[in-house]
């Protein structure tokens, strides 16, 4: 039974989903009233021919897009958003698409803040709910390894955190042609983000409904097709499922505080330069474990969602937390050509470990501490066997 | 920064597919006009609508369009493939060409784009649905079943529609559609 | 004076938390197979030293390492080597330096130091031949590095130290030598977190001599003609020093101005080398012994002061926006009394100076203003204010406070003053360096952009010569001889000399593969066989640089290195320098492919289990 505790749920974004979902983005601008958009993407997305394909969408349509800048770096900064809103003025557009993934996300949301906003310098909204006013018109179309902060309502510009309801997209659009899979090592990373995030949206303490109904469908989205897409790369229709779960998980994380395994993966990964999809797929199955292990509630709908109706209700109440590591593990070792099973084979050094357990504390909102912290990451030093 | 580097871009034009639309939109109105001529089911759903209605089906932003009046004898003319400034009681847009090549070429039956929000309809709901039902009567004139079954909801049985009708009807229709 | 012929092999390690030492005797075969030097220092820490500790700790060892030819008498002998895991970087760091320790160490009977553990206070090491004291330095503790060598000038000839910035643990601290440096990495902070102020070589014991004498007396002489004969070795450096490159990469257009925003600035010719020493008295003031004499002292406005290096120059002056030579030749030397690397503590200044424009960093410095920098220099040295930040280097800074993308570094080491975007070979030599953006890994700057035997902006040939000078430079370091005698042995062999440049220009870079292997640099392997008595052709020379450069990828990749650090800032692979109209940045994606193969690396840039074998590195 749910509590009957105060809660709050928000997620403002429109999907278009699916078969030729590029092409209402047309008939969808227009209906923000916004006929020049400037599309971002990074180089990849051109590299890929999805350039091609997305310019195509527009075709028959009257929307003259301002431009498409396609080189957003990986480390996107202030410099390279003055740059975008130079552009963006200097055409008279009134609406932005990102194309892509991680950076190019967080460069739009800062283009926007920027641009819509007025604000000369952007890093003076950083926080929390800075923003009083809506912004201008923002389509996100997602390519295959989105880990689903494009589509949640934070931005990450300079190493300073951005959260505000009113930088939820307006628009995400997932098309099965920008989903395809190119490149599977992201596209594993970016499930077990959207993993993450969604068990620990569905945790005990911030359980509510709304926030189930996302968190455990991505859950299941990622249980039933991460196994499709290692086994057939090509599968357009896993490939989609799994955009389906990042979105749902994002929504998920947006309206739920940061978890341990989100402040332990992004807090190791910003210290070693890997890539944050790749340390929270190792740490969440430990994560789960030392929770159990220290008496935390772990949530048993996790196993329904992970493994349906009829293993859930063949596991007894008791070791339901623990069937769902066992599953979790299940899926960890199906990826274990791309995700290692152990710390030990990323080669981070121990006075980086430490390091990065102590800025996952500061991080903490949920009362772990420092030896929990270090606890799990020697956990997950060991790896699962 | 080169903005040069970065140019505006126009959309383009799908000329294939707005050619194939447009001729199906031209056989599809003239096949209405038709109908309402022949089969009397048709007639009837004309004949419930008000006077002077007219209506629109076609492709968003610029078309092709097909428009389908109600003349002063209550029958449905078709009224050419432009539309004027001025909007119509009854507009059914498709949202893009995609969509509507969808639609026209059966991959998609009519109420499963409606249910996939494809269209955009501006009016009377009502009219909407009868219109629908108009066209969805025409597709079972003119196609074979084969191709119809694809494009509607459901095949009507033969204690609905009796096959001396059909055959009947679908010769005279196809006649007074590709003459004058 | 006894004698030693060839070399001794024989390798002190110290350990500082038991205050013991052994002595090692180096075996045939590492000597054959890593020459001496760096690359037998990276061997020895290699067997030695576990992967993945803190740099800072207990566990990690710094090696200071002579070559073979230290103390012959052959010309630009005058060097030493250092390697260590670098607490900058966080992988091996190794560092070349001409002070007086080298020659100290090995005329005491040394052919190398291994120093590890870490002391509970301040600690001196006296070395002779006997052997290791263990002396309170609880005195010296705290001085300049200039104070701390006028105290030890009289225990012997020569000594290595740090100064506060080493014992702050400011992670781009060096180590100093008379008055040359082992200036990257962070060096000086690994001796400072083992609480070792410094050590001094009583030296002037033995007298090295090679095996071969005739054979090594007429390859000596062989060398020094090419020295004085070639423009550079003879001219350039012996007339105006390194600074001559401010003119040359002026007009070449790879002059980083304002934090790597443009290429060449219109008052560059104040801080050049043609006018700094004639305004300034510059007399000569070099490692000893050497033939080309590169460096320089000066006075400026009444006080005698090193002119500073071109890299100091470069990324103080221009990268700065500012144009004044006697202010920099201060800065350069606090910095040199703080023992702090001039390339690192620049480059993190004008990243801080850009932050703080940009609102990302507070700060009072900012481009074009001389104010407040010599201040700061001492505030990191000493750990003040916003000094403590500072002394963790660009890499830290902007992954804490954002400007990742004008962070000029690569894997953690600052960028020497060369814009690779006006020498695209040179941006695969820093992303691909082993110890992060280093200039002197392949040095393709200098044929690119100065003496034009490579196109500075295709791709043509640069992988394969890139691998080729990295092999080269490591002999070099390992035999161990100045690298400055790579134009002349390069440049003055009669084949490549008689070449008219633009068939030069033309077989590099369309068949690079054969290009190099027309490369005479005999002069090289003559010299180590004539003195240890082994033999070594030229080929042979060339595989040793590669297993040396393996090697140390590979320990590397140990510490979690792999394609994703080979890469350069964002700046240089997104926006185009303010001089240049085409706005053109390097092609990395392109040249990295290449590389990876040339050098037997997987396309995630480890390598391969083949290559390991082939070169004889034992997997660990």
């Amino acid at each position: 039974m749910q509590k009957k505790d105060f809660y709050s749920f928000f997620n403002q974004s429109k999907y278009l989903a699916g078969a030729r979902a590029l092409e209402h983005i047309p008939v969808d601008l227009k209906s923000y009233d916004a006929a020049r958009p400037l599309v971002l993407a990074t180089k990849d997305v051109t590299l890929q021919g999805l350039k091609k394909t997305f310019i195509r969408a527009f075709y028959d349509s009257d929307i003259t897009l301002g431009g498409f800048y396609d080189d957003i770096i990986d480390t996107a900064g202030i410099d390279q958003i003055r740059d975008l809103a130079t552009l963006f003025h200097d055409r008279g557009c009134d609406s932005i698409i990102a194309v892509g993934r991680g950076a190019v996300m967080n460069a739009a949301k800062g283009l926007n803040m920027a641009v819509s906003t007025g604000v000369s310098d952007i890093l003076s909204l950083a926080g929390e709910n800075t923003l009083k006013h809506p912004l201008k018109p923002f389509f996100t179309v997602p390519t295959a390894g989105s880990c689903g902060y494009d589509m949640a309502n934070i931005a990450v510009i300079e190493q300073r955190m951005f959260k505000s309801d009113y930088l939820f997209p307006e628009v995400v659009c997932l098309d099965p042609r920008m989903t395809a899979v190119t490149d599977i090592q992201k596209t594993v990373e970016s499930a077990f983000v959207a993993l993450a995030h969604a068990m620990e949206a569905s945790e005990t303490r911030h359980q509510n409904p709304l926030n189930d109904a996302y968190s455990l469908a991505a859950i299941q989205f990622i249980h039933e097709n991460l196994p499709v897409t290692l086994k057939r790369p090509g599968s357009k229709h896993a490939a989609l499922a799994l955009a389906y779960a990042s979105a749902m998980a994002a929504a998920a994380f947006s309206n739920a505080p940061s978890g341990v395994v989100h402040n332990l993966g992004s807090a190791l990964s910003q210290l070693t330069g890997l890539k944050p999809g790749l340390c929270m797929g190792i740490i969440l199955p430990n994560a789960l474990r030392y929770k159990i292990e220290k008496k935390i509630p772990v949530r048993d709908e996790l196993v329904l969602a992970q493994a349906g109706i009829d293993v859930y209700s063949q596991t007894p109440d008791k070791v339901r937390a623990a069937k769902a590591v066992e599953i979790l593990g299940g899926l960890t070792a199906l990826a274990g050509k791309y995700i290692p099973a152990s710390l030990a084979g990323l080669k981070i050094p121990g006075y980086i470990l430490e390091d990065a357990a102590r800025r996952a504390e500061s991080e903490d909102s949920q009362g772990f501490t420092y030896n929990d912290y270090k606890s799990i990451l020697t956990m997950s030093g060991m790896g699962l066997a | 920064m080169n903005i040069n580097k970065y140019p505006e871009i126009k959309p383009g034009k799908k000329y294939i597919k707005r050619i194939y639309i447009a001729v199906m939109l031209w056989i599809v109105g003239r096949a209405i006009q038709a109908a309402c001529r022949v089969d009397r089911e048709i007639k009837k759903e004309f004949a419930e609508l008000p006077e002077h209605f007219s209506f629109s089906l076609g492709v968003l932003p610029t078309g092709p369009f097909m428009i389908i009046s109600k003349d002063g004898e209550g029958r449905a003319k078709y009224d050419g493939w432009k539309k004027g400034r001025n909007s119509l009681p009854l507009e059914m847009n498709i949202k893009n060409i995609e969509a509507a090549f969808k639609v026209f070429s059966f991959q998609e039956s009519t109420s499963v784009a409606f249910a996939r929000e494809r269209f955009i309809v501006n009016g009377d709901l009502g009219y909407a649905l009868a219109i629908v039902r108009v066209l969805n009567i025409v597709e079972l004139y003119l196609l074979p079943k084969i191709i119809t079954k694809l494009a509607v909801k459901r095949y009507h049985k033969w204690s609905e529609f009796s096959p001396v009708r059909k055959y009947v009807n679908r010769v005279l229709i196809y006649i007074r559609t590709f003459t004058f | 004076m006894q004698e030693i012929s060839g070399t001794s092999n024989k390798v002190l390690e110290v350990d500082l938390s038991k205050k013991s030492f052994i002595v090692t005797d180096v075996s045939e075969k590492d000597l054959k197979m890593y020459m001496g030097g760096k690359g037998l220092g990276l061997k020895m820490l290699y067997d030695r030293m576990p992967a993945r500790i803190d740099p800072l700790g207990e566990d990690n060892m710094i090696a200071f390492m002579m070559g073979v030819v230290m103390g012959t008498g052959a010309p630009c002998s005058g060097r030493f080597d250092a390697v260590t895991k670098s607490p900058l970087t966080g992988i091996m760091v190794s560092a070349s330096c001409g002070g007086p320790f080298g020659m100290a160490l090995k005329t005491s009977g040394w052919d190398g130091l291994i120093v590890k553990g870490k002391s509970d206070k301040p600690v001196l090491l006296y070395i002779d031949s006997k052997g290791v004291e263990f002396r309170d330095a609880k005195k010296i503790w705290g001085m300049d590095t200039h104070e701390v060598q006028a105290e030890l000038d009289k225990l012997g000839s020569g000594s290595v130290v740090i100064g506060p910035a080493g014992e702050n643990l400011v992670r781009y601290a060096n180590i100093c030598s008379g008055h040359r440096f082992l200036g990257r990495g962070g060096m000086g902070a690994v001796m400072g977190s083992k609480n070792l102020k410094a050590v001094v070589a009583k030296g002037k014991e033995y007298k090295i001599v090679p095996k071969n004498q005739k054979k090594f007396t007429k390859t000596r002489k062989r060398l020094l003609t090419y020295i004085n004969a070639n423009k550079v070795s003879g001219n350039q450096y012996r007339n105006l020093g390194t600074n001559s490159h401010v003119m040359l990469s002026n007009n070449a257009g790879i002059l980083p101005v304002r934090n790597f925003t443009t290429g060449s600035h219109g008052e560059a010719h104040k801080v050049s080398a043609e006018e700094v020493l004639t305004k300034f008295n510059a007399t000569k003031a070099t490692c000893k012994p050497c033939a080309i004499l590169c460096g320089h002292k000066a006075t400026f406005e009444g006080k005698e002061r090193i002119v500073p290096e071109f890299e100091t120059m470069g990324l103080f002056g221009p990268n700065l926006e500012i144009f004044d030579p006697v202010i920099i030749s201060q800065w350069n030397e606090t910095c040199s009394l703080m023992g702090m690397d001039t390339i690192s503590a620049a480059g993190t200044i004008a990243w801080t100076m850009e932050a703080t424009e940009k609102g990302l960093f507070k700060s009072d410095l900012k481009f074009g203003s001389p104010d407040h920098i010599d201040r700061t220099i001492k505030d990191i040295a000493m750990g003040r204010g916003i000094g403590k930040e500072l002394a963790m280097g660009s890499k830290w800074l902007s992954r804490k406070y954002g400007g990742e993308d004008f962070a000029m570094h690569v894997k953690g080491l600052e960028l020497a003053a060369y814009d690779p975007r006006g020498a695209f070979g040179q941006g695969l030599a820093f992303a691909v360096a082993n110890r992060g953006a280093c200039h002197l890994s392949a040095a393709f700057f200098a044929l690119e952009a100065y003496l034009n035997m490579y196109a500075p902006y295709t791709t043509w040939g640069k992988a394969t010569y890139t691998a080729f000078a990295e092999e080269c430079f490591n002999v070099a370091n390992s035999l161990h001889i100045c690298q400055f005698t790579a134009f002349p042995v390069f440049l003055q062999p009669p084949l490549i000399r008689v070449l008219p440049t633009i068939t030069l220009k033309i077989s590099l870079s369309a068949m690079s593969p054969i290009a190099i292997k027309v490369m005479d640099l005999s002069i090289w392997s003559r010299l180590w066989s004539s003195i240890t008595g082994h033999r070594l052709n030229m080929w042979q020379m060339l595989k040793i640089g590669r297993r040396m450069h393996v090697l140390e990828r590979y320990m590397n990749t140990r510490e979690g290195i792999s394609k994703k650090d080979d890469t350069l800032p964002g700046r240089l692979l997104k926006e185009g320098r303010k001089n240049d109209p085409k706005g053109r940045t390097v092609p990395l994606e392109k040249m990295l492919p290449k590389y990876y193969s040339v050098r037997g690396y997987d396309k995630n840039g480890i390598p391969k289990d083949r290559t390991l074998k082939k070169l004889g590195i034992e997997k660990k």
